[in-house]
């Protein structure tokens, strides 16, 4: 593979929320403590592709997302953004940046202003950019419309007249009005039915080829994000612990805890019914976290290395990365429980 | 078998809404029956009338919802015809019901003590026998240190763990029937696979019937002895799981079979357009308008559900023609794993 170039660069990003602490946490000086979405996160979005990023809610992958699009402040770490520092940008610097990085959220319901009308909501996002002059505005947006598959006609109404699906298809319209390099796609087909998501994620990837998008598609639906990546980042509390190509992720399996999500999905054969749950328990808070790897209270194969040091995300071949100290291609393991 | 007597059974049954002048036809000719240890799954997109047939099971339906027709018989019992006082006995200790929602379904100002009390009422049991009983249906769900956790309140609980509280208060009524709408949509998969065994083993354990109500045909394979598959108002395909899975025989469930990305193919073969509005159905049959095999009669004449196969019913003109077609799972493979 020729080597492709980055569009979004993180070093050891990180993202803490302080805890509010009591007044009485004052008094007896207890350390400040600090919620860790991100922790010590360095990954690369390559130009053009679909990095699905997946994870259990409260694993940090939104947050991820918002910091990369400086939503979040980081709290240590750096961004780049197509070899430009952004990382300490002012607002003002930020401007002229957004146009180039847009976003898709899960609730199509929430996330488009109920009282201006799909027309407007377009017109006032072209201008704001300078992106055409005031008496092409028109013509652009119905290009826009028609590439989503809606028609003139949406343009004088409000969200609150179309459907799920059709609102989710005018978010990304939205997302492309700008005609960014990168979007972030936050569950955007969670809130959709089967039927419709169909639909949403064959748009998407006809979009990326048409616009040369980069999408950071976040998900915890494994199915959909088997369909649409080209590579994989799975998080556990804040950390990465596998990224690679999506058929080797999901073929191998290298870390036990994407083993154990792939296989928690419910299989659609009525006749592979497991008696047990293959995890018991849920994550630990991200509060405080347990000494060592993140995973080991939960994890099958934990041993006293575990327990103590934390194993650093290392390159195994083939551009597959894994944080495990006893990673093992889990396709043909049985679990014994 | 066990038992061959139906634990419930529905005939005919229609709802109708009134809402704003309009006649919104919820529920149209909805036919079932339940045994006892026997589960059942409803699976459909948002608004296929799922949610309000189970409701109308326990009388929970709004105001302005009649039913024109339609029987529901619980153990010889008319419920359509109970009165408050019957209704109280049936309600919680013949019939339990979890909703997807447990921080809206259960009462935030009330210990899960006081709730689970409340299903001993008119029982015949000293403090101590409650105690005793509601801890041991904690300890039963899977809630660590259950003495601790009786007296807190459902916000002090994590997503799964509201799940299985509200499992356990829905189960110190001792239902023979457990309604679950929605369980696990609102969690995450390791989550949701835990729930799933959960429903399984005390389904198992205390030979309860079970109505599961999803929109995740992987929900229902793992849970689920026979299926229906509902689409604007109307069951569309009635079998056993394994069937369903294997033999669709009617186009809509191939269409949403087909809608999931199973990794194989390259593009998601979405239904086209959007489900129609329960206001204004389409006429003849509600699925015409996107259906690949639409013909003059599907426009005119609603079809009647006819038996296709020995227990296998499909709601089409023409479902013969979807002989031969080949569902998600292949019965003469063995189930892997």
């Amino acid at each position: 593979m020729a080597e492709q170039k980055k569009l979004v660069e993180t070093e050891h990003l990180k993202t803490y929320f302080p805890i509010k602490r009591k007044i009485l946490d004052y008094v007896a000086r207890k350390p400040q403590k600090y919620v860790k979405a991100v922790d010590d996160i360095s990954i690369e979005v390559y130009e053009n592709e679909i990095l699905g990023l997946v994870g259990e809610s409260g694993c940090g992958k939104s947050t991820l997302a918002r910091t990369i699009l400086r939503l979040n402040d980081p709290t240590d770490g750096k961004i780049e953004f197509n070899g430009t520092d952004i990382t300490h940008m002012s607002n003002k610097e930020l401007k002229p940046m957004r146009r180039n990085m847009q976003m898709v959220f899960q609730d199509p319901y929430s996330s488009l202003d109920p009282r201006v009308t799909i027309g407007d909501m377009l017109k006032t996002e072209l201008l704001y950019h300078n992106l055409c002059k005031p008496e092409q505005v028109h013509q652009r947006i119905l290009d826009i419309l028609t590439e989503v598959g809606m028609d003139e006609e949406a343009t004088k109404r409000y969200p609150s007249e179309f459907s799920g699906g059709q609102r989710q298809r005018i978010a990304i319209a939205r997302a492309l009005a700008v005609d960014p390099q990168l979007v972030i796609a936050d569950e955007p087909v969670s809130a959709l039915d089967v039927s419709i998501q169909a639909q949403i994620l064959n748009l998407l990837k006809v979009l990326r080829k048409d616009h040369n998008l980069t999408i950071l598609f976040i998900t915890h639906d494994l199915s959909v994000v088997r369909h649409i990546s080209d590579r994989i980042c799975v998080m556990y509390l804040g950390k990465v612990v596998e990224l690679g190509e999506t058929e080797d992720v999901f073929n191998q399996r290298l870390h036990p805890y994407t083993d154990i999500l792939l296989r928690s999905a419910p299989s659609l054969d009525p006749r592979n019914r497991a008696k047990k749950a293959l995890i018991e328990g849920n994550p630990p808070s991200p509060i405080d976290l347990p000494p060592g790897c993140r995973f080991n209270p939960r994890c099958p194969y934990a041993t006293e290395e575990c327990r103590t040091t934390e194993p650093e995300l290392k390159d195994v071949g083939n551009k597959h990365w894994v944080a495990c100290y006893h990673y093992q291609d889990h396709s043909n393991v049985k679990l014994t429980l | 078998m066990k038992d061959e007597r139906n634990l419930l059974e529905v005939e005919g049954l229609c709802i109708h809404f009134e809402t704003n002048g309009y006649d919104v036809q919820a529920v149209q000719d909805v036919t079932f029956s339940i045994k006892k240890g026997e589960a059942m799954g409803f699976v459909g997109e948002s608004g296929c009338g799922k949610s309000t047939t189970s409701r109308a099971i326990i009388r929970l339906l709004a105001k302005n919802a009649n039913i024109p027709a339609g029987k529901i018989i619980y153990k010889d019992q008319d419920v359509l015809k109970m009165s408050q006082d019957e209704l109280r006995k049936y309600r919680g200790k013949e019939v339990g019901m979890i909703f997807q929602e447990p921080m809206t379904a259960l009462n935030p100002v009330l210990t899960i003590r006081t709730q689970m009390y409340e299903q001993f009422r008119g029982k015949d049991m000293s403090k101590e026998e409650k105690e005793k009983r509601a801890i041991e249906l904690l300890r039963l769900v899977g809630i660590p240190s259950p003495e601790k956790r009786l007296d807190e309140y459902i916000h002090q609980f994590s997503g799964g763990m509201r799940q299985r509280a509200m499992i356990a208060i829905v189960l110190a009524g001792e239902p023979k029937l457990l309604i679950a709408d929605e369980p696990t949509t609102a969690l995450d998969v390791t989550i949701q696979d835990q729930i799933i065994k959960l429903i399984n083993n005390l389904r198992e354990e205390l030979d309860m019937g079970v109505l599961l109500i999803t929109h995740d045909l992987g929900v229902i394979s793992q849970v689920c002895d026979k299926v229906a598959v509902m689409y604007a108002g109307f069951f569309v395909e009635e079998t056993d799981t394994l069937t369903l899975m294997a033999h669709p025989m009617h186009p809509y469930t191939k269409g949403l079979i087909d809608a999931i990305p199973n990794g194989m193919t390259e593009e998601l073969k979405p239904i086209p357009g959007n489900t129609p509005s329960l206001i204004d159905l389409p006429n003849g049959c509600p699925f015409s308008p996107r259906c690949f095999m639409c013909e003059e009669i599907c426009t005119k004449e609603i079809p009647p559900m006819v038996e296709v196969d020995p227990g296998h019913f499909s709601r089409c003109h023409f479902a013969e023609r979807m002989r031969g077609y080949k569902g998600v799972i292949d019965l003469d493979e063995e189930g892997k794993e």
